[in-house]
């Protein structure tokens, strides 16, 4: 038999956490990768014009057994969510991830003791088949533009665009000498601008003069409002970049030390590492690429 | 036929905040089986989604003793269906009005109909309310009561839940079997649960592309001698316990609805049990969840003077 891997995660809270962000639809596949940096899980929308991804340094956890130089397989992503939610209903133990099982499927096992019982509850996952995707940053053109702020604000402003934007497009426009960036939308309910606050900027870098591209409403909020809530984790920074195209990558940097000092008060439980460093060593990368809609073929004609 | 009697404080106070809310979890109306010993409230699958619920006051301990009369032509039983949240809305009338005394009769009043003709006769369970400056009547429309036939079969039925050969106490484990129950049914609609005689809790679900199970070892064995006839295993795996078990004869196993078990230990708080105890019958044709209450007036006891017990339904197809 192949060697298994073995993965421990000592807060299965916050892996949910941050495996939510990318939130895949029911029933859609996500392919995760075991790396000797770290593990991988990925995901592209139907429409193949959106892909999300998770990246969760080998640091992150409590042990990282990988004998073979890396592992990929599908899994059905909710299903993974259903069987880390019933791991996250515990006491906080550390989870024991195997791969790959009696039948090349995903194990998960976890042992909790207590007074006078303990509670042993274990999963398999039946791992899937899959083609590699096409990595759309493959095609990545330089220049690039990108800029730095909270997430949580650009969050708040997709949220308010949702009526405007009614399911249609919202624009995103860069200015390089005003540092102006907004992101708009219209429709038959109206049209609405939101300017984002410069003074939350946290870096800036535009290519050209100005630079407009538009993008499927439905994809940017998939892209920057499943970022936790702020009582959950506090600091997700988020760098919007475009290559010359208008391809986007979101990167929301989602710290899991915050997760970490939100469940001592709750659990105490630890992170997923059960370490103490602090900065972006301890976060988890969640990246998502949207491709711009063409402009030159307007949609309702 | 005549029934008459007279809360006493600690009846009302277990059917009002335990008893009345918990079946309210299970279905709108209830069915009530008063008897010269004492009083049941019983809801089966007319009332529910197939659950069958079992309650039991002794008489004396439900009502204050020598205000309570009951007669009829067939063993001085009757029976009649109510509606639960009427009950709940007289006995909370009653309260808010701080009731010195709450008696519950059986009566027929005259009820007008529209369109003029004759008033009809119709039973109701009349709830007289007397406190300071206080005289209250609340009459609570019941079904007729049961012919002689329907009350053997509301008596058969509330003693189908035989006991079962053994049973384990959950009640530590609650909350932990909660968590993981309501996260359950995200998955499948159904389960295997698994009683051992070792005192092993195994809950299985499967779903396409998943399978999922969780074990909680160290439960009380009752009655205990079971447990001693219980052989060692010798694997080390939940999965491989759990076959073993089945395989020596020391398991039972039920498949049953997620959202059955769920509303069964949701509403199992609502009357704080000492114990709660499940068993699964002999031949695996349900799951019996049994309460058990300490005793008020001792230390030490138990109480079978009250008594909730809920029969859950196997499915066949497993």
């Amino acid at each position: 038999m192949e060697e298994q891997a073995c993965l421990k995660v000592s807060n299965v809270r916050a892996l949910v956490t941050v495996l939510q962000a990318i939130k895949a639809s029911i029933k859609q596949n996500c392919r995760l990768c075991m790396a000797a940096d770290g593990v991988t899980v990925r995901w592209e929308d139907d429409s193949k014009s959106l892909q999300s991804s998770v990246f969760m340094r080998a640091g992150l956890f409590a042990d990282y057994q990988l004998p073979a130089g890396r592992m990929e397989f599908g899994l059905t992503f909710s299903l993974l969510m259903d069987a880390l939610n019933v791991f996250a209903s515990g006491l906080g133990a550390e989870l024991v991830l195997r791969y790959p099982g009696a039948n090349s499927e995903l194990v998960c096992e976890m042992t909790e003791a207590a007074e006078a019982t303990t509670v042993c509850t274990y999963a398999q996952l039946n791992t899937i088949n899959m083609p590699q995707a096409v990595d759309l940053s493959d095609s990545w053109q330089d220049p690039s533009s990108w800029f730095l702020m909270p997430g949580l604000l650009l969050k708040e402003a997709l949220e308010d665009l949702e009526w405007a934007a009614a399911g249609g497009h919202v624009k995103l426009d860069m200015q390089r000498d005003s540092q102006r960036i907004t992101i708009s939308a219209e429709s038959v309910n109206g049209e609405m601008r939101v300017e984002l606050p410069q003074d939350s900027l946290a870096g800036f870098s535009c290519a050209q003069e100005q630079l407009q591209f538009s993008y499927k409403y439905k994809h940017m909020r998939t892209a920057f409002t499943h970022i936790p809530h702020q009582k959950e984790t506090p600091d997700v920074s988020t760098k919007v970049t475009l290559d010359a195209d208008g391809l986007m990558k979101v990167t929301h940097m989602m710290s899991m030390q915050s997760l970490h000092e939100q469940n001592i008060s709750n659990i105490g439980s630890l992170p997923f590492s059960g370490g103490s460093q602090r900065g972006p060593g301890n976060s988890a990368v969640v990246q998502f690429l949207v491709l711009p809609e063409d402009d030159a073929i307007p949609e309702h004609e | 036929m005549k029934f008459k009697a007279v809360f006493s404080e600690r009846g009302l106070r277990t059917l009002e905040k335990g008893l009345l809310p918990t079946l309210e979890k299970f279905g709108k109306s209830c069915q009530m089986l008063v008897g010269p010993e004492d009083l049941h409230l019983i809801q089966t699958g007319l009332n529910t989604d197939g659950m069958q619920i079992t309650a039991r006051w002794a008489s004396d301990v439900l009502f204050e003793p020598d205000t309570y009369r009951v007669q009829s032509r067939h063993n001085n039983l009757i029976a009649f269906s109510f509606d639960l949240a009427l009950l709940s809305r007289v006995l909370r009338a009653a309260a808010q009005n701080d009731a010195d005394m709450l008696e519950m009769k059986l009566a027929m009043r005259s009820v007008p109909v529209s369109g003029g003709a004759q008033p009809v006769a119709k039973p109701f369970l009349t709830f007289v309310c007397r406190g300071h400056n206080l005289h209250m009547v609340q009459d609570l429309p019941i079904t007729k009561p049961y012919p002689a036939s329907e009350i053997d079969r509301l008596v058969l039925e509330k003693e189908v839940v035989t006991l079962c050969p053994y049973y384990l106490d959950l009640q530590g484990e609650i909350m932990r079997l909660q968590a993981i129950v309501d996260k359950l049914k995200s998955i499948s609609s159904s389960m295997n649960l698994v009683t051992t005689k070792g005192g092993s809790l195994h809950i299985q679900v499967e779903a396409q592309g998943i399978q999922l199970g969780t074990e909680i070892q160290g439960l009380g064995v009752y009655p205990a001698a079971v447990a001693a006839e219980n052989t060692p295993l010798a694997t080390s795996t939940p999965e491989a316990r759990l076959q073993e078990a089945l395989d020596n004869g020391d398991a039972f196993m039920a498949n049953i609805q997620i959202k059955h078990f769920a509303k069964s230990l949701h509403s199992s708080q609502l009357t704080s049990p000492a114990q709660l105890l499940c068993g699964i019958g002999e031949n695996q044709g349900h799951v019996h969840l049994m309460f058990v209450y300490r005793d008020p007036n001792s230390e030490a006891g138990f109480d079978d003077n009250i008594s909730l017990s809920y029969k859950l339904p196997v499915r066949d197809d497993s």
